[in-house]
């Protein structure tokens, strides 16, 4: 998705359309190279002792009248702050994070974070302040729902934000255009004077002022952040000290974010930058001297791309070979996949990342076709809702005793998949039904009973593909109330009977058309009845109907 | 565990045991004597309109009123649930009686099987404290009781000594009810023979009930008069009209029984009587009525 003068579009490459940055296309970046040289003038200072930092993340999703949501505003914004606090130094009662505020909301939380950073200047700490923004921006104004934070406003606000070093961070379409204001210089190369730390104002956008940016549902999220993160995580280490600077950062995603975008159909996107530093060494970022860590040896050669438990892309490292890249991943399950240079598969290998590094043994990863790539088809949550008819049946000696007579039913059902991971769906749905029937006690005349049900539950479940048919199998935990009334027999109280019951659901989905597929539903369910005497029951229910995505 | 947990919470009053237990207890339909209504103020020729029918409306009347007394306590039990539940018992209660402040009320009710039939036997109890006194007793056979059968005993003396009568014509002592859908004719019963001052407005005696599903039926009955009273026993058909053996009962000859029989039509009008010993006053100058008696009733006694 690109966020574009009216909204930040939304790109959806097909599996391995965002295609890493060859390395020897990234040598031939001449920012890098410019960038490259700052660095070297730069011996790089590591946050000082008494040193406070702190962050605000904004991340917003909706910009009002003509733009789209964006799916991963908050997401790109809480990524950015989980990076900040385990591997930037910024304790968690220093970083505050917004999602949908409004340009008020971010008024005052920059406010407040100001006075903070003014209070630790004042007991003798050096401070630094970054902002980070997820949204869209459109005519010198970032957008926050249908409010305005403008552009000139934000900048003003930095560059008077009483701390030694202020970042701002913006990934929003068009944000190039903050760092042409005058005032501040834009400088490819850092003027700094030694003896000092640096001091002064950096703006980073993850576009120039005429381009849009881009977020993908490959990688579930924007492709700056999500490279910017990545090399945060030790990517962008160009030196190999386990510090990434600002300006290795930037180099790092400034290349990583143009390879990405290059065929997109939003177009090419080049992240700006502003820096107005003074004092000595560059800002550090992160330290990536972690125990945890995937390290990838000096042999590996290649892009890679690392996904978490819920299949998400975490980090990708595109490595030259001859030198080791160290990723300070945070301990958790991942997979990692490479693309191979023939293009015709991957090597793929599950990581357990504890306390300790784990160094990537390429020898031992799984080649796989790309048609069997885990990864292929995983676009980011869709939301569909499905809306159906069927019925429902008892078995067991309820059946057969007249409690839980057979009933129609008619209901809906708002999916979504992918959201937990890759093919893990979840869903909540409600049910309305009922029917008539005859209860006889022993010995006696047989009664009338009319009955109705309302039901409703929440259900996850795993999706198999095949072909233009997707099965799904899962859990359900849902509620059912039921209530009967006997017609003709006034004299015979109304009952009802209420529960939970889990239960497991599947089911079966044929794709006829772009949005909508034919579904068959089963679901089978435990119920324990207790009025009469203890029973156990189960019951089934089949649904049939289509559903309809309504959005991803 | 959570799963578990939760799959057990289950609550609601979904019962198909207790309708089961609802259904045998004794009900309007089942108890109620209903008998055909006098075709209005019909001109009658000598010897005039039956008297004997006329009074047997207000007698079952009376008759439905002992089972509206019983009926206002089974009432109580199908207006709340039960608040103790076993596989083959149930307790209503110990509610507040609201017509009578200071006393408790409560309805336990068993069942046991006998031959693959239920058989179940319920009492109402009260207490103003202390102790839970019955003040009715029941049993009944069958599933329903539209079809089954049962009696029930309701301790007068235990409502009055609980202050939960309700008038002072109310019996003194037992008075025992019974009923039998089983078979054509149902038949209800209400003895009061053991009460001499009877109760509901009727004089000591057991009184009885047969209806048919065809519309025909008999009712046992006392009549008083002036000079002693009538035991009589009525047939009647869909349309009302009939036919009654009486015995007549005099005061002043306590020793002797004297009978006669009469026949009425549709419109209560005698048309038959048959008094030999000259009781009746039916038959003015020793010439009694001779006409039609309806068909297909009952003969004898």
């Amino acid at each position: 998705m690109s966020r574009s003068s009216s909204q930040r579009k939304r790109n959806r490459p097909g599996p391995g359309r965002i295609r890493p940055l060859a390395q020897d296309r990234i040598h031939t970046l001449n920012i890098r190279a410019a960038l490259a040289a700052v660095a070297l003038c730069l011996a790089a200072a590591p946050a000082a002792a008494g040193e406070r930092r702190f962050a605000l993340l904004v991340g917003e999703p909706e910009g009002g009248a003509g733009t789209q949501r964006l799916k991963y505003a908050e997401r790109d914004a809480k990524r950015m702050q989980a990076v900040l606090m385990r591997l930037g130094k910024v304790r968690s009662e220093d970083a505050r994070l917004l999602l949908s505020p409004g340009a008020d909301g971010v008024r005052r939380a920059l406010a407040e974070v100001a006075d903070r950073s003014r209070a630790a200047r004042e007991r003798g700490d050096s401070t630094v302040l970054l902002v980070y923004y997820s949204g869209h921006a459109k005519d010198g104004e970032l957008r926050l729902r249908e409010t305005r934070l403008a552009l000139d406003e934000l900048k003003r606000l930095l560059a008077a934000a009483p701390a030694d070093v202020r970042i701002g961070l913006l990934d929003s379409c068009r944000a190039g255009a903050i760092t042409r204001t005058k005032g501040v210089r834009q400088a490819p190369v850092f003027e700094v004077a030694r003896g000092e730390g640096p001091r002064g104002l950096v703006l980073v956008t993850s576009s120039g002022a005429d381009e849009d940016s881009q977020e993908s549902d490959a990688i579930g999220g924007s492709f700056f952040t999500h490279h910017l993160a990545s090399g945060l995580l030790g990517d962008a280490d160009a030196s190999g000290d386990g510090k990434v600077t600002l300006a290795e950062a930037y180099a790092y995603a400034y290349a990583r974010t143009v390879a990405s975008t290059a065929d997109t159909a939003a177009g090419v996107q080049h992240p700006a930058y502003l820096y107005d530093l003074g004092g000595a060494g560059d800002v550090v970022l992160t330290e990536v001297g972690t125990p945890a860590a995937l390290v990838f040896p000096a042999a590996a050669e290649g892009a890679y791309i690392i996904l978490d438990g819920g299949h998400r892309a975490v980090a990708e490292v595109a490595k030259p070979g001859g030198v080791a890249r160290r990723l300070a991943l945070p301990p958790g399950r991942y997979t990692v996949k490479k693309r191979l240079a023939a293009n015709d598969g991957l090597l793929v290998s599950e990581v357990e990342l504890a306390r300790a590094e784990v160094t990537l043994d390429e020898s031992r990863m799984r080649r796989v076709v790309l048609s069997d790539d885990p990864q292929k088809g995983f676009g980011g949550a869709r939301w569909s809702l499905m809306g159906g008819l069927g019925a429902q049946g008892f078995f067991g000696p309820a059946a057969s005793s007249g409690y839980f007579p057979p009933a129609g039913l008619g209901g809906a059902e708002l999916m979504v998949r992918d959201d937990l991971g890759h093919r893990l769906a979840w869903g909540v749905d409600l049910a309305l039904g009922g029917g008539s029937s005859t209860f006889t006690p022993a010995g006696a005349d047989p009664i009338s009973v009319r009955f109705m049900e309302v039901s409703g539950g929440a259900s996850l479940w795993r999706d198999l593909d095949a072909g233009p048919f997707t099965f799904s199998v899962g859990g359900r935990l849902a509620f059912i109330y039921l209530g009967r009334t006997f017609p003709g027999r006034q004299d015979l109280k109304s009952q009802w009977f209420f529960t939970i019951t889990p239960g497991i659901t599947t089911a079966a989905s044929w794709h006829f058309a772009e949005r909508w597929s034919a579904v068959a539903r089963v679901r089978g369910h435990y119920l324990f009845y207790n009025v009469d005497r203890n029973m156990s029951l189960g019951f089934a229910e089949l649904l049939l109907g289509v559903e309809y995505a309504l959005w991803r | 565990m959570l799963l578990l947990a939760l799959a057990g919470a289950g609550c609601g009053n979904w019962s198909n045991e207790d309708i089961a237990f609802v259904e045998a207890l004794p009900t309007s339909q089942a108890l109620k004597v209903a008998l055909p209504a006098p075709a209005g103020q019909a001109l009658c020729g000598p010897p005039g309109p039956s008297e004997l029918w006329g009074w047997a409306k207000p007698t079952g009347d009376a008759f439905n009123g002992a089972v509206d007394f019983l009926l206002g306590f089974v009432d109580l039990v199908k207006g709340y649930e039960p608040t103790t539940r076993n596989q083959d018992r149930r307790v209503w209660g110990p509610f507040a009686d609201s017509k009578h402040p200071g006393n408790e009320i409560r309805v336990v009710m068993t069942r046991a099987w006998e031959n693959g039939r239920p058989v179940y036997t319920y009492t109402f109890e009260a207490r103003p404290g202390g102790e839970f006194q019955p003040v009715i007793e029941g049993h009944f056979t069958g599933g329903s009781a539209r079809t089954g059968k049962g009696d029930l005993t309701i301790h007068f003396g235990t409502l009055r000594d609980l202050g939960m009568n309700e008038t002072d014509s109310d019996p003194q002592g037992d008075m025992v009810i019974g009923y039998d859908r089983t078979a054509d004719p149902r038949t209800v019963s209400l003895d009061l023979s053991h009460e001499p001052q009877g109760g509901f407005e009727l004089t000591g005696f057991d009184y009885g009930y047969a209806g048919y599903s065809s519309g025909k039926g008999l009712f046992h009955y006392q009549l008083q008069f002036a000079a002693g009273y009538y035991v009589v026993d009525a047939w009647f058909d869909d349309t009302g009209a009939g036919k009654a053996f009486v015995e007549a009962h005099l005061d002043a000859l306590p020793n002797q029984t004297f009978a006669f029989d009469e026949c009425w039509d549709a419109a209560s009008c005698i048309t038959f009587v048959h008094d030999p010993d000259g009781v009746s006053q039916l038959c003015p100058g020793g010439v009694c009525p001779a006409g039609e008696c309806p068909v297909g009733l009952p003969v004898g006694q």
